[in-house]
């Protein structure tokens, strides 16, 4: 589904977990695309086929999943970056992720390409496009964020739901950690929130105000 | 059938060792080499994973007296040596502090070492740390030739061909000097 200009973004809507992906279309040289968080190859419970689909629907935009250039994944968790390990293997793409969390890519057979830390991502393709990446631990060791300023666009992965968190009980959680991570987060300028997971809400959350909202609702309880 | 006709299992094994040619001294030596180096390896492993303490090597070495004992306090030396490499430096100093406990009061030795080791462990570390940054400069370059960039990246160096290849060149131009130290250390805990 088309947001702006060359952001789309993909909603999981199917019965079992999987992660809403996005894509930055042909903002790397030649074209070629940036996917964020490319989700489960087929869904553990219901072997639902989370990658075939996110391909047909990329697809749809008129757009081709084999010219993705660059996958991001915001942490090593399956439902984000399984299928980024085939996407590695089948498209040549280079895959970024913080180094924090390859351990969880490697065991699904994938390698980092590029450690993403802190600071600015450039994509140019003609055009530039500035992005930041933030380290947001607290769901994971290696969670990252990345902000959009120039669209106040924030896709957050799997730190902020509607009205709702990450998870903390997993191996290298942190409550204090993820607590700290969304207060950062907070204080940027954000109308467009994409959310790791489409929990009770299709996890896009449009508008200033309701950004604010929801920041302002988790925080109060977390 | 009479015993007589049937030879005993102890009577072919005397008949075929009564048949085999006497070995020569350098024969003899190598079967010892054979035996005790092992011993002496398997200390020097020991002490290299801590198993053993430094301040233990002079009486796990005096164990073994005479021939043997030489063997294996020559083998236990030469691990130690080959395990002084600047790519580990921890192990480096461990083996090193290990030759200089077996040393006992060698005069200056453990001053004379850790001087020469401390110079070429800096100079490794500085040419080392220029290579990564060169290298990864140069994927940087490739990132940038397919519209990525930014201060956010670090490429995986891990599994880098030509930084492998520049490592491992480093690592042989470090030898000459090494070779220096462990002849010092080999003169002064095997020489005559
Ligand atoms: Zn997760």
């Amino acid at each position: 589904m088309k947001i702006f200009d060359n952001f789309y973004i993909y909603l999981w809507q199917g019965r079992d977990n999987n992660c809403n992906a996005c894509l930055l279309a042909g903002v790397l040289k030649g074209g070629r695309h940036l996917l964020v968080d490319p989700g489960h190859v087929r869904t553990p419970s219901y072997r639902e086929p989370g990658l075939e689909k996110l391909a047909r629907e990329i697809g749809r935009d008129g757009l081709d999943y084999s010219s993705v250039g660059l996958v991001i994944v915001t942490h090593g968790h399956p439902d984000h970056c399984e299928a980024a390990a085939v996407l590695q293997r089948e498209t040549g793409a280079l895959v970024a992720m913080h180094r924090a969390d390859e351990e969880m890519f490697q065991m699904l057979g994938g390698r980092a390409d590029i450690y993403l830390q802190e600071g600015t991502l450039e994509l140019a393709n003609g055009s530039k496009t500035g992005l930041e990446i933030f380290h947001s631990p607290g769901h994971s060791p290696g969670h990252v964020t990345i902000y959009w300023p120039s669209r106040k666009a924030l896709i957050a992965g799997d730190c902020i739901f509607y009205r709702s968190t990450g998870r903390t009980d997993l191996p290298g959680g942190s409550h204090q950690a993820l607590r700290d991570s969304i207060e950062r987060m907070s204080r940027l300028d954000v109308e467009c929130l994409l959310c790791g997971h489409p929990y009770g809400h299709p996890g896009f959350i449009r508008g200033r105000e309701e950004v604010r909202e929801n920041f302002e609702l988790i925080l109060s309880y977390l | 059938m009479g015993d007589e006709g049937i030879k005993s299992a102890l009577e072919i094994a005397m008949e075929r060792i009564s048949g085999l040619p006497e070995l020569t001294p350098e024969e003899i030596a190598e079967q010892k080499e054979k035996e005790f180096r092992p011993l002496g390896e398997a200390l020097a492993s020991k002490y290299m994973q801590g198993v053993i303490a430094e301040t233990e090597i002079p009486a796990e070495i005096a164990r073994h007296a005479g021939e043997p004992g030489e063997i294996v306090r020559r083998a236990f030396v030469a691990f130690l040596c080959r395990s002084v490499r600047p790519d580990d430096p921890g192990a480096a100093v461990r083996a090193l502090n290990g030759l200089c406990r077996l040393a006992g009061d060698a005069e200056g030795l453990r001053e004379k070492t850790t001087t020469a080791w401390s110079r070429i462990l800096d100079d490794f570390q500085k040419r080392k740390d220029k290579i990564l940054l060169e290298c990864e400069a140069t994927e940087m370059e490739k990132l940038g030739s397919l519209g990525i960039s930014g201060s956010a990246l670090r490429p995986n160096m891990a599994d880098n061909e030509s930084l492998k290849n520049e490592l491992d060149a480093l690592r042989r131009s470090c030898e000459p000097e090494l070779e220096k130290l462990r002849a010092v250390l080999l003169e002064s805990l095997l020489g005559g």
